[in-house]
């Protein structure tokens, strides 16, 4: 599977929400998608399901469009913050629907996580828990088998517990079945070693994006004393900098090149610091 | 099934690392012998809730190493050279991650080489 993204713009009267993106993406893989809220996160995913127009660029899925290849869908589950089932639906009927949208269903897996996240097929939509409608999400999107399938934000209402299975079950099908996952989230703390690969959007553009590989050699933490930083990260794109204590810590992009032979400590730096840190990069060049 | 990750890892070091030293402390601590299976590479994604590429990464590193070997089709398994491997390994930077700091503790609380000695000769 590969999902290329060309010079994609997405405008709304008022408002560019996605300026000028292009990256390729192949799998099978899970991908980190992340971003602050407003980034441009859920357009470009509805872009990418199909379910909207680009403004400008194509987003192309096995090289065809995505906007004017129905069939492509098929191979796309897309699986919505909120809104994915009718009100009016039982369990049973909202999977049903599903299962005649995508070829490669899988009922004996979506009947075995009814059991596991304990919904009662024959109650309606309208009556569920947010939690239980997050869980019934989780439950379309890894039944349907499809070789591209995104999730956006699927835990809304799920409890740690829930949230836990999930991760197993990702785990479990990566391994058994491995596709294309998208995976966006705010937790990014307990999802990030699910990653195999990270794209960072900000501000309607794509900030970052790594293999987890890249990112342990890539994005470091050098700590010590100021003058041995100061030579240690000499050439290096600082991202972030700050003195406590008489100890400097800086946040760097190495390009690679690996730091030796300096008197300082160096250190891994989690996803979730480093959204911290570029988040305040931006806003300061911004200014 | 398993409801949350009990094996929860530090950040400070890249968890293939951290996957890659447990089976090597396990291994020098005889809790490991040569011949014993060590989990696959899904076994440990699965137990850690991390990326099976992830996993990968850090079972690799033994195998590059020649501490562990995979039989095709049966799986991984402790060699029988291990132990001498990392003991070899684990000296050559004892100097520096273990005595090193040892050093600078000292210094930074003023104990001398004589007073560090009995100590040592001490033990615990």
């Amino acid at each position: 599977m590969k999902i290329e993204v060309r010079d994609v713009v997405k405008s709304y009267k008022h408002k560019t929400v996605l300026k000028n993106i292009t990256f390729t993406m192949e799998g099978p893989k899970i991908i980190g998608f992340l971003g602050h809220n407003g980034a441009g996160k859920t357009t470009f995913l509805n872009l990418l399901a199909g379910l909207i127009a680009t403004t400008d660029g194509t987003i192309l899925v096995n090289g065809d469009n995505v906007f004017n290849t129905p069939s492509t869908l098929r191979d796309i589950c897309f699986i919505a913050e909120s809104g994915n089932f009718q009100e009016e639906m039982t369990i049973a009927q909202a999977l049903k629907a599903n299962s005649f949208f995508y070829p490669k269903w899988d009922e004996q897996l979506a009947q075995r996580l009814l059991q596991v996240f304990a919904l009662n097929p024959k109650e309606k939509v309208r009556s569920l828990s947010k939690g239980m409608v997050s869980a019934l999400g989780i439950i379309t999107g890894f039944a349907s088998n499809a070789a591209i399938t995104i999730f956006d934000e699927p835990y809304i209402g799920l409890d740690v517990a829930a949230r836990s299975m999930f991760y197993d079950l990702l785990i479990d099908q990566q391994i058994d079945n491995p596709r294309l996952y998208i995976l966006s989230t705010h937790l990014i703390d307990e999802a990030s070693e699910l990653f195999e690969e990270i794209f960072i959007l900000q501000e309607g553009q794509l900030l970052l994006q790594k293999t987890t590989d890249e990112w342990h050699k890539h994005i470091v933490a050098v700590k010590g004393n100021a003058t041995d930083v100061a030579a240690a990260i000499v050439d290096l794109e600082i991202i972030d900098q700050h003195m406590f204590m008489q100890e400097m810590t800086a946040i760097v992009h190495t390009g690679g090149h690996p730091i030796e032979g300096y008197n300082v400590t160096l250190e891994s730096v989690s996803l979730q610091d480093m959204l911290v840190y570029l988040s305040k990069q931006k806003a300061r060049s911004g200014k | 099934m398993r409801w949350i990750a009990i094996h929860s890892f530090n950040n400070e070091k890249p968890i293939f690392q951290q996957i890659r030293e447990r089976v090597e402390n396990a291994i020098l601590d005889g809790q490991l012998q040569p011949e014993d299976r060590i989990p696959s590479t899904n076994e440990f994604a699965k137990e850690y809730q991390i990326n099976p590429a992830t996993a990968g990464k850090g079972v690799n590193e033994l195998v590059d190493k020649g501490v562990i070997y995979k039989k095709r089709g049966v799986g991984m398994f402790v060699h029988p050279d291990a132990r001498s491997i990392l003991i070899a390994e684990r000296k050559g930077n004892f100097l520096h991650q273990h005595i090193g700091p040892l050093k600078k503790e000292a210094r930074r609380l003023g104990i001398t080489v004589e007073e560090l000695q009995k100590m040592l000769e001490g033990g615990l």
